[in-house]
């Protein structure tokens, strides 16, 4: 069997096969999420240990928000990884949260591996009080 | 008047495309508390050990060594907001505390501790005995 795309065969008893250059699966993972909803807004709240100022992207298209963010693997000078008990990607995920959300004012913030986004809802959806007269 | 009913649900998660892992706390040598998963690198100088801990409490992390020893611990409490309406729960509190053997007696002053991005990496230097020597061979 070829693969004329990686230049070479991909036969597993190849000596000559690169390893390097064989396309590897790198999964995706979709982070923890807790969501609360207060009158005002919309707050998600999310596990995404390996991300740093500058890797995560937040987007609101309509009524759905998608965080999107890259954990890097940690290096160590002189040092191999011997054991893994865990793996490192990229984090993906999208929530449909409700009608009406403003998106000028979207904060979301990194601390600590976790993400805060709060997503507040226009003007015109949050309860507004009536001042009841008495006539 | 046409009305078009919804099925009641406030939220729906759109999944993407390509295969998807979920991360959760998995099992191993544990001495209480919840599991935390770690990965190990080895050098000739040292070796560290790093878990993903995000959102725990730096102040509440312990790092203890006694002789070949190792002690992590850790906690963390998730805020909640008791006036405001729940629509996902996912992440909880947790603690743990691992026990690690390390095959050396590490100096007094050899360990190291870092939590960055809510990555904990706990390093801890060996001793000199232990670092491969450079023998001369004589001819």
């Amino acid at each position: 069997m070829s693969d004329t795309a990686n230049g070479g065969t991909l036969c597993r008893d190849d000596a000559n096969a690169n390893e390097a250059t064989r396309p590897e699966s790198i999964p995706t993972f979709r982070p923890r999420a807790d969501i609360v909803e207060t009158d005002a807004a919309y707050h998600v709240t999310l596990d995404v240990p390996g991300a740093g100022e500058g890797d995560v992207d937040v987007t609101l298209d309509g009524d759905v928000l998608t965080v999107e963010a890259r954990a890097s693997e940690p290096t160590f000078e002189g040092r191999v990884l011997r054991r893994r008990r865990y793996r490192v990607g990229p984090y993906r995920r999208s929530f449909r949260l409700g009608e009406g959300l403003s998106r000028e004012s979207i904060d979301a913030a990194l601390a600590h591996g976790v993400l805060d986004v709060t997503v507040p809802k226009a003007p015109e959806r949050q309860p507004q009080r009536i001042s009841v007269r008495t006539v | 008047m046409l009305m078009r009913t919804r099925p009641w649900n406030p939220l729906a998660e759109l999944e993407s495309f390509g295969r998807e892992i979920e991360r959760a706390f998995g099992a191993t040598e544990r001495t209480g508390g919840s599991a935390s998963r770690w990965n190990v690198y080895d050098g000739d100088d040292a070796v560290t050990l790093t878990a993903e801990l995000p959102g725990f409490d730096p102040e509440k992390f312990e790092v203890e060594l006694t002789g070949d020893r190792l002690t992590v611990a850790g906690g963390r409490e998730v805020a909640r907001d008791a006036a405001a309406r729940e629509v996902l729960r996912e992440r909880g509190d947790a603690s743990f505390r691992e026990a690690f053997t390390l095959g050396f007696a590490p100096e007094a002053d050899a360990v190291d501790a870092e939590y960055r991005h809510g990555v904990l990496a706990v390093t801890v230097a060996k001793p000199a005995a232990e670092q491969p020597q450079k023998i001369t061979v004589r001819v």
